[in-house]
């Protein structure tokens, strides 16, 4: 049901899952909490073997906390049956009933609902219609491609008005131009159904892309839950900052650390004050500088500025990426070939290096 | 024209055997179910009737015809029998496949085993176990005894109850394997998609599992009624000869009975059955296929 509202859609109580037992015990997820608000794009973004899955599994009904809770619209889920759950999936590969037309894919769980037939007939036109699939509605999924079949998952989950609809990295089958296609296409119906989405993703561009917030998972805990910018600038730790994006990690010794910020000395020698997430004094530190932060040469005016040697380079027609010898420590930097500078620096010549300090991120282990 | 070659002289040896194991053979057949019994057995090759007429007329006293239903009986029981044991076995066969396909893979591994293993033991021997079982101070018989839930009970032989059993015991396994063989390659991800769907345990059942498994169930179906048809053993021995079936009808034709033109025409009606029940089943998968491509 589209509910406009912005109260609190599922929560998740320090969730447990724990497959076997004993010292073969795989902990799967390690005490989770989290709360997806109503009619957001919310995003599970991890590496394979991070739970995200598990999670998604769970609050579909496919998959039982070892501990925990789980809540929906004030609901306690959590010993429903995954048939009794107004949530509906869109798995992976799909999942559409071969021996069934398209149509009859997506009245199934209307006709589990005991629909009027009359209105199960409207919806069904009217979800082909949303889809764009309206003439495939006799076919069979074999018959249709990858992007098809995409499409008729998606009519089959949205049809019942589900209060939350869960997608399961249903673009990874897809080529890439479809992908992309499907993203915005994605986003679209989400805010023209005003359906809650949870969305698991292990590519971080696709969840920058769609998401409201995002839920990094790695390891079974959640290590950052934030709007994609929030993520992508500000990460909690060095394994988001890895995660999402691309970045150089320096190692450092911490000098100083007050509540927001830390000064550290790098291998060079130099130090940098920058802001801080998890510094502690006497423990391992670490400088990110993501490589679109990084100057060369003449745009290397204001801030820290070093001397640094090409390593490689590497022609992307927007971008150029480089690899650049500073001291002891190699960093890459990306730099957009625009009109104003489009110069190309050679393998071996030397060239400035410079960032500002408000760029970088110092973070804990 | 390589290809047509091919064809014609690679496969030779496949045609002979075609040609001197099967052609012929019912060949051999037919042309003696329209000859003349002979006076001390065997037969003449003057063309007649007089078998197929047989199954259905006795001729009288006064040369005149009478209708005699004895054969088209033992014909009813056959396809009923036949019938009857195919539907048992699917009955029992579906939860079976279905559990075995639920399992892990090396227990899996080890029912599939035990489901095929009574066929390296021969059936004799296996319909021969069954006459232990049931007979006259058998196990049951003394179980019930002992039990002291009856005491006079009629023999459990030579019924057609008892000649059903040993069917259904014969062939299930050939039901269980093609079910099984069509439930485990279905995607788990159907069957949660179809509760994801509010489709309840029952309604995956019917609407998901049972029609993805039909193709199993459509080969077992037919694995197990042909030979069903043909069965001579089981009505021997556990049906006690008194309830004859077409296979029994057949052999006693070519023995005792020393009749081989009726033999032989007994022997085309079983066979018309099968190629009927073939080519029904043959004509619905023609048919849904020409359906999809329809589409």
């Amino acid at each position: 049901m589209a509910q406009a509202d912005t109260g609190i859609a599922l929560q998740v109580q320090e969730a447990v899952k724990t497959y076997g037992s004993g010292t073969k015990a795989i902990k799967a997820l390690k005490n989770i909490s989290l709360e997806i608000k109503n009619n957001e794009f919310f995003t599970l973004l991890g590496p394979s073997g991070c739970g995200k899955t598990t999670l998604l599994r769970m609050i579909a009904g496919f998959e039982e906390p070892t501990a925990g809770t789980i809540t929906l619209h004030g609901v306690d889920i959590q010993s429903m049956p995954a048939h009794k759950r107004r949530v509906n999936t869109v798995f992976q590969n799909y999942a559409l009933f071969t021996h069934m037309t398209i149509a009859q894919n997506i009245a199934y769980g209307l006709e589990n609902l005991e629909w009027e037939r009359s209105k199960i007939k409207d919806r069904v036109s009217e979800m082909l219609s949303l889809v764009h699939m309206e003439s495939f509605k006799d076919r069979r999924p074999d018959q249709l491609s990858g992007g098809q079949q995409q499409r008729v998952a998606l009519a089959r989950a949205l049809a019942p008005e589900p209060e939350m609809l869960l997608l399961d990295e249903p673009l990874s089958a897809l080529d890439l131009k479809l992908r992309q296609a499907m993203r915005t296409e994605l986003r679209n119906l989400q805010k023209q159904t005003g359906i809650t989405f949870v969305f698991v993703t292990h590519d971080q561009e696709e969840a920058l892309d769609m998401s409201d917030r995002i839920c990094v998972l790695g390891d079974g805990v959640i290590q950052q839950l934030g709007t994609p910018d929030e993520i992508y600038e500000n990460p909690a730790n060095r394994f988001v900052a890895g995660f999402i994006g691309d970045t150089n990690f320096m190692e450092a010794d911490v000098l100083d650390v007050d509540s927001t910020h830390a000064t550290v000395r790098i291998s060079t020698g130099l130090e940098i004050k920058a802001q801080q997430k998890n510094v502690r004094m006497n423990s391992k530190a670490f400088v990110s500088l993501r490589p679109e932060k990084i100057n060369l040469q003449e745009q290397a005016t204001s801030g820290i500025i070093l001397d640094g040697k090409i390593l490689s380079q590497n022609y992307l027609g927007g971008y150029t990426h480089y690899s650049i010898q500073v001291g002891d420590i190699s960093l890459r930097a990306s730099k957009r070939n625009n009109v104003s500078n489009n110069t190309i620096y050679e393998i071996g010549s030397t060239v400035k290096v410079g960032f500002q300090e408000s760029s970088a991120r110092i973070l804990g282990e | 024209m390589k290809k047509l070659s091919f064809n014609l002289w690679g496969l030779l040896p496949v045609h002979l055997i075609m040609l001197f194991g099967l052609i012929i053979p019912i060949g051999i057949v037919i042309s003696v179910s329209f000859a003349t019994k002979g006076a001390y057995g065997g037969f003449d090759y003057v063309f007649t009737l007089k078998a197929y007429q047989q199954i259905l007329y006795n001729e009288g006293w006064t040369g005149g015809l009478e209708f005699n239903p004895q054969y088209l009986h033992i014909i009813g029981r056959t396809l009923l029998l036949s019938v009857i044991t195919t539907m048992i076995c699917l009955l029992i066969s579906f939860p079976v496949a279905y559990y075995i396909a639920q399992q892990k893979a090396s227990r899996k591994a080890l029912l599939i085993y035990l489901v095929t293993l009574p066929f390296w033991v021969s059936m004799i021997v296996r319909v021969y176990s069954w006459l232990i079982i049931l007979g006259n101070e058998g196990v049951i018989e003394k179980i019930l005894r002992f039990t002291g839930l009856t005491d006079n009970i009629d023999s459990l032989l030579y019924n057609n109850g008892a000649m059903l059993l040993g069917m259904v015991y014969s062939y299930v396994p050939l039901m269980i394997l093609p079910i099984f063989a069509s439930i485990e390659k279905l995607d788990g991800n159907l069957i949660e998609a179809s509760h994801d769907l509010y489709g309840s345990r029952l309604t995956t059942l019917k609407r998901v599992i049972i029609p993805l498994a039909k193709p199993g169930m459509v080969a077992g179906s037919i694995l197990v009624f042909v030979p069903c048809l043909g069965s001579v053993l089981e009505p021997v021995l556990l049906g006690g000869g008194k309830n004859m079936m077409m296979g029994n009808l057949i052999t006693s034709q070519f023995g005792g009975a020393r009749n081989w033109p009726f033999g032989s025409a007994i022997a085309l009606v079983l066979m018309s059955l099968v190629v009927i029940a073939l080519v029904i089943h043959g004509l619905r998968a023609t048919d849904k296929d020409a359906r999809q491509e329809a589409l």
